[in-house]
């Protein structure tokens, strides 16, 4: 019969983080395979929509005759902005419908809830940070762009900023359990982030009188450190990245809270 | 008497219109290691909701429910559980597999073999019919080695062939496993199960006797 590992008399803590491990590697392996098909039609695109987007903005602002601020190179410019911001909406959207669209899964014992984030989580941001290398690689070769001065750091804030969206999703996908129409106000945040994100200017560029405000947003600290990351020319002296962290760690412990408290609360 | 499953005065309720509508009420019991069980009750009594706490699909109100340790038990297979909708079979297969941590190929031989689903195995589980969901799902649980299977009229749906194929399997699975029935076929109670656990007014009843058991279900 089936060569099944079994379960031991008395299972201990490690026992639990396996089975978790197991679990979660399961559900972000199918994650990936739902969301890119058999021929990887999905992966492509996940490279190619932030270059197009960027592209168009790119033209739009060339057209205009507002090339990027300061001299910074108008590609890499958008696609510091793009990338990040898009990481950011996109994972919080998934992690708002993952429980949603894989409700049957939670019919298995070993499946939780935190188990369908972190699957997703976990797949999305292997795709993401692929997309990023990716994406490098080609404005490299194409020469749209010169080298990054810190590749690290910018590795380094997409993965902060996927952990952000995480965090910010279980949140609101937690307390929608309760309060349904938080998916709609989500969604309309959303947009509000992205539009004041910073993804299509920089903070020099905006009138002071608004730009206090625009500081708030923790997305505008991002893309403001992912430029000064990126190019020599330019030094940020607005965004701050202490305060993107604060939201980076605080909406990862409430949303682990939330997710907790609301555990098992799902319509199963 | 050792006990497989042990309920600890579990109490499961669902709120209905502002009432609580009560499925089990500070229920204590029992289950007997190797012994097989069958389920009974009427329509609406939360039977199902009883096989899914025993496979903490879902979780009491109040009280506890444990295994018997270093015991596995299955998912509660039933017709409409447990599985994406969306997803082909195939892919259901692959998922719930690796959450059990079972090589999935091994699974989809036993499983294409043996629910003769053919190019259905590929496509959307919504696109199948309920016998052929019964039969996916009968055929997914008892690929996978479990120390106890929970079968929530899973085989209601399913034809006469498929049925015999089912329980010839069953009673191959039963010199090594137990099982917990919940049926309304008294006949696969009789058949396979050693003792019996009637639920009424959200009590449980103990029968050893499974004739016994089935004369006060019948008896409701």
């Amino acid at each position: 019969m089936e060569d099944r590992k079994g379960l031991p008399n008395k299972p201990g803590l490690w026992d639990g983080v396996r089975v978790q491990f197991r679990v979660i590697k399961g559900l972000a392996l199918r994650e990936l395979a739902s969301e890119f098909g058999k021929r990887g039609q999905g992966l492509v695109f996940t490279f190619v929509t932030p270059m197009l987007q960027s592209s168009v903005i790119a033209i739009i602002r060339l057209v205009a005759g507002v090339p990027a601020y300061g001299g910074m190179e108008i590609f890499p410019f958008m696609i510091c902005g793009i990338l990040y911001v898009r990481a950011f909406t996109l994972m919080n959207g998934y992690i708002n419908d993952v429980v949603n669209s894989n409700k049957g899964l939670l019919y298995f014992y070993h499946v939780t809830e935190l188990d369908l984030y972190l699957g997703k989580f976990i797949a999305r941001l292997s795709v993401n940070l692929v997309a990023g290398i990716v994406i490098y690689i080609v404005m490299r070769m194409t020469g749209l762009a010169p080298p990054a001065e810190d590749p690290m750091y910018l590795l380094l804030l997409l993965i902060a900023v996927n952990f952000f969206a995480l965090g910010y999703g279980m949140c609101f996908a937690a307390i929608a359990i309760f309060v349904p129409t938080l998916r709609a106000v989500n969604r309309w945040i959303n947009r509000v982030l992205f539009f004041t994100s910073g993804t299509f200017f920089v903070m020099p560029e905006i009138p002071p009188g608004f730009r206090e405000y625009l500081l708030y947003n923790p997305l505008v600290s991002l893309t403001e450190w992912t430029r000064t990351f990126y190019f020599m020319q330019y030094q940020t002296a607005f965004g701050s990245l202490e305060y993107f962290f604060e939201w980076v760690v605080g909406a990862l412990v409430l949303g682990l809270l939330c997710e907790r408290l609301a555990r098992g609360h799902y319509d199963r | 008497m050792t006990a497989l499953i042990t309920l600890n005065n579990v109490t499961k309720f669902y709120r209905a219109r502002g009432h609580r509508r009560y499925i089990l009420r500070d229920v204590s019991a029992r289950m007997p290691l190797g012994k097989s069980i069958g389920i009974l009750g009427r329509n609406g009594a939360g039977k199902s909701t009883t096989v899914r706490l025993i496979a903490r699909a879902d979780k009491p109100n109040k009280g506890s429910i444990a295994w018997a340790p270093g015991v596995e038990v299955s998912w509660p297979m039933g017709i409409n559980v447990g599985f994406l909708p969306n997803t082909s079979g195939r892919d259901n297969l692959r998922v719930v597999s690796r959450i059990y941590g079972r090589d999935w190929r091994k699974i989809f031989d036993r499983v294409e073999d043996f629910a003769e689903l053919g190019k259905y195995i590929d496509m959307p589980l919504s696109t199948y019919s309920s016998g052929m969901r019964s039969r996916f799902s009968f055929a997914m649980s008892v690929a996978m080695d479990f120390d106890c299977y929970l079968f929530d009229e899973v085989m209601s749906v399913a034809d006469a062939r498929f049925r015999m194929k089912a329980e010839e399997e069953l009673a191959r699975l039963a010199s090594r496993s137990t099982f917990v029935f919940v049926s309304h076929r008294m006949r696969t109670i009789q058949k396979f199960c050693q003792c019996v656990y009637v639920l009424n007014d959200s009590k449980l009843e103990y029968f050893e006797s499974v004739s016994e058991g089935i004369k006060r279900y019948e008896s409701l």
